[in-house]
């Protein structure tokens, strides 16, 4: 099953020229589309909505492609299983790689399932250079309920990292912030296919 | 970074401080605090350019149903319009409840 965050890796961008809309940014680079992101959108008619990043953080454009036009999909736990970023010509460069490892032995403790995303997951698995000195790490964290005094001891390992780490858990509802949920607060943000909704979290609040 | 400030008219008071939200891909931070003054002030800042008219139009709509009197900073990470209304609403939640607001 296709999910928010898979890669997608496309037989050839030429098609999206087609789509309405396409913002210059893309036009010229269209052939160099190989790899594409899988919004948080529903399927509608075997149609996938993706997001095409291009060189910058404005350049963004989201669309829908066919599953025919699908090559190969990973996901950002296989990212983790396989450790793309220990053999990234730049692990001892970038301060994220560190952060990554950092996130593995953290979350091993509690035996939850994770993977990168944003720049992060988007280079390692296109092989395309994305990361910036700036990037921060986003990374999902795949469960249904994590006890709200591990999601602070999670939280709180994480503030030890050299980037800011934004980790979301995706639940089968939805995704929620865990530095959000880790606050306690009487209601938080559930993104969900159908869009954002807020969620109580206390019990009969 | 983009700066937009805005102002409303409003007649309602708050009580409260509110600081919610998330600095992340997507999300947003908002911090208000409760005015004296019978205005809605607003500063967003955003990563984002080119949406001007667009948080003019989400933020005027929400202040025309909910006039409250209070200056508000919004650090926005690209959230869309469905987000921003939603933290909106959680902000003002927060401000007119009883319960103590947990900090990190």
């Amino acid at each position: 099953m296709i999910q928010p965050h898979d890669l997608l890796k496309i037989k050839d961008g030429t098609h999206l020229i087609e789509k309405e809309n396409v913002p210059e940014w893309l036009s010229k680079s269209i052939s160099d589309v190989r790899f594409v992101v899988v919004r948080r959108a529903p399927i509608i008619d075997g149609e996938i909505p993706i997001g095409i990043r291009g060189k910058t953080r404005t350049e963004r454009f989201g669309t829908f492609i066919p599953l025919s036009d699908v090559t190969e999909r990973i996901t950002p736990e296989q990212l983790v299983a396989e450790q793309k970023w220990r053999s990234h010509p730049c692990y001892e460069r970038f301060g994220i790689f560190q952060a990554l490892d950092l996130v593995e032995s953290v979350l091993q403790q509690y035996q939850l399932s994770w993977g990168p995303t944003g720049s992060v997951g988007f280079e390692l698995a296109s092989g395309q250079p994305t990361i910036t000195e700036t990037s921060d790490l986003d990374i999902i964290i795949r469960a249904n309920d994590i006890p709200i005094n591990i999601a602070k001891e999670i939280v709180s390992a994480f503030k030890e990292a050299n980037v800011r780490i934004d980790p979301l858990v995706e639940r089968q509802d939805g995704a929620i912030s865990l530095i959000e949920y880790s606050k306690g607060l009487p209601s938080i943000l559930l993104r969900t296919i159908d869009g954002p909704k807020l969620i109580n979290t206390v019990p009969g609040y | 970074m983009n700066t937009i400030h805005l102002e409303f008219p409003a007649t309602r008071r708050l009580t409260k401080r509110a600081h919610v939200g998330v600095v992340g891909s997507g999300d947003l931070e908002i911090l208000l605090e409760p005015s004296e003054e019978p205005f809605a002030k607003l500063t967003v800042r955003t990563g984002t350019t080119g949406f001007d008219q667009t948080w003019q139009n989400v933020l005027e709509r929400f202040f025309e149903e909910n006039d409250v009197a209070a200056n508000i900073k919004i650090n926005d990470f690209g959230a869309t319009p469905g987000v921003v209304k939603l933290r909106l609403a959680q902000a003002l939640e927060v401000s007119q409840n009883d319960v103590e607001q947990l900090e990190n």
